[in-house]
């Protein structure tokens, strides 16, 4: 099973920041991982538990958001609450012994194409470790 | 600790007449408690003095409404007119102080009356016709053993004494009963209205048993069904949920009026749902009923009150309220908050420091 499997991850990334290191990642050439498929938000603070949660019980193997660094987000302060909901939300995870290592939170700026790639491989590495999601081939949810 | 009014042994008689004590001489225009319904069942009103007003049962021991959803209600759109002594359980405060942190309800104007709360029965058992024996039982000045037949969320319930009560019905010594302050307000009230009554104060030991008997009824609720680790115990637990929310609608928390789980957004569409057959082979219906209560965790644990009022309305028996304690309390031991302690600290989703959870973000 092991080597047959494609990990599905959802990945959530700014627009004034991650999104552009991931473009300048692909502009560079640079070896970012195909089990990644990017979702813009606008801010990281503009996903709602709800939308990670979402794609978790739908199957995705695991979630990365990305957002700007501490300081820098564009609105600014979205990502110090982005940080206090994903932690928040990890807790409940963890409290319900969920795998809440399939959720992870980075900061990313948009001249670090470089840091997207090596952050995205180190996460794609780590997911492909956990296995497939559990929820997959489980009809009940 | 200010002083208090010793009330005597016969309870509730005697919290009655300490209301209307309290009433007269307070200056109150009303109050807000439980009292007889004209068919019988109990309710909460909102009183006053006049005549016709109902027959007040105050802190009876059922809740057929949580008491902090009520206010929110009747105070969304400003503060109570005129002085209302509102006789509400700890958990029913802590719901209200929390509503009023996310700027959805009033404290202006609201005297608390609150107990070192024995609990409440489930819903059920008073649809079932009440057994006057069972208040009197109820009543019995507490000995650290757990009244039989409470809600779990009750017979779990560490958080048993109110920490913003003006006033507090609390176990004296020898059996009496005492109305102690809380507030300088509520050690005015007590002047006014007993005047001569001996002083009397809560009694340490009673408490401390209470505190034994419920941390060991904590232990034993939180081991059964709540005992959740993992998906697939998850997945039988919520498993026979039916998607009805009411036990959203009865939460004191969950306020908003268009819920997100119930925006179409939620509404799985067969085209969208094409993904999730391929991966998971079957799609259970309704659907997310798993996101559903995992979804309003994410929103609200960090808030419950552990009321209990979820699971007494839930129509198949599934342990809401020790599922959301269970992870309320860990998310909230996390942000070292206690819901409903202290209206002036902010909620932990609404503040942050910019140095924190390295662990998370970065
Ligand atoms: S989730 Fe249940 S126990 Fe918690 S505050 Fe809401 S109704 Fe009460
Ligand atoms: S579950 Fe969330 S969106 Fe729904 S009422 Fe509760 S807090 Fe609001
Ligand atoms: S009340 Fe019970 S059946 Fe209804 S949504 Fe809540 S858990 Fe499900
Ligand atoms: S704008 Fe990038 S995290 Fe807020």
């Amino acid at each position: 099973m092991g080597e047959m499997f494609q990990p599905r991850i959802v990945g959530f990334l700014c627009n004034w920041c991650s999104y552009a290191g991931a473009d300048l990642a692909g502009a560079n050439r640079l070896n970012v991982p195909s089990s990644i498929t990017p979702i813009k938000v606008m801010c990281s603070s503009r996903l709602d538990p709800t939308l990670v949660l979402t794609a978790l019980l739908r199957g995705a193997d695991g979630v990365l958001v990305a957002g700007c660094h501490p300081g820098d987000c564009h609105y600014g302060e979205g990502n110090y609450y982005a940080r206090r909901r994903l932690y928040l939300l990890k807790e409940v995870l963890a409290a319900l012994g969920l795998e809440e290592d399939r959720l992870s939170l980075e900061w990313i700026s948009a001249s670090e194409g470089k840091r997207f790639a090596d952050v995205a491989s180190d996460f794609d590495r780590r997911i492909r470790e956990l296995g497939p999601n559990p929820i997959r081939k489980r009809g009940q949810t | 600790m200010a002083r208090g009014a010793d009330i005597g042994t016969e309870m509730p008689k005697a919290l009655r007449e300490a209301v209307q004590r309290l009433m007269e001489t307070g200056g109150f225009e009303g109050t807000f408690t439980l009292a007889r319904t004209p068919g019988g069942g109990v309710d909460y009103f909102l009183s006053t003095k006049e005549e016709g007003a109902p027959e007040l049962l105050p802190l009876h021991p059922v809740m057929p409404n949580h008491a902090g959803r009520l206010l929110r209600e009747m105070t969304l759109g400003g503060a109570m007119r005129g002085k209302v002594l509102v006789i509400t359980r700890p958990c029913e405060l802590r719901g209200f102080v929390e509503i009023v942190k996310r700027l959805q309800g009033c404290l202006d104007n609201l005297v608390f009356l609150s107990v070192v709360c024995g609990g409440v029965f489930p819903l059920s058992m008073v649809s079932a016709g009440w057994d006057g024996k069972r208040t009197e039982e109820y009543w019995a000045y507490p000995d650290g053993r757990p009244v039989q037949g409470l809600r779990p969320a009750c017979q779990g319930c560490t958080e048993f004494i109110p920490y913003t009560a003006d006033l507090v019905v609390a176990p004296s010594a020898n059996g009496h009963w005492a109305l102690t302050a809380g507030s300088e307000e509520g050690g005015r009230l007590i002047e006014r209205a007993f005047p001569s009554a001996p002083a009397a104060e809560m009694d340490p030991k009673a408490l401390e048993a209470m505190a034994v008997a419920r941390k060991a009824g904590r232990e034993e609720v939180l081991s059964h069904e709540a005992d959740v680790k993992g998906l697939s115990d998850l997945v039988k637990v919520f498993g026979r949920c039916i998607g009805c929310h009411a036990c959203s609608k009865a939460c004191p928390i969950c306020y908003c009026t268009l819920c997100t789980f119930e925006s179409s957004r939620m509404e799985d569409r067969m085209e969208q749902s094409k993904g999730q057959l391929e991966v998971k082979g079957g799609i259970r219906a309704p659907a997310g009923t798993v996101l559903f209560h995992i979804g309003r965790m994410g929103h609200m644990a960090v808030s419950c009150v552990a009321c209990g009022c979820c699971q007494d309305v839930c129509p198949v028996g599934i342990p809401v309220s020790l599922l959301f304690k269970k992870v309320g309390e860990a998310v909230q031991a996390r942000f070292e908050y206690v819901p409903g302690r202290d209206v002036k600290e902010a909620l932990p989703i609404n503040t942050f420091q910019p140095m924190e959870f390295k662990e998370v973000g970065e």
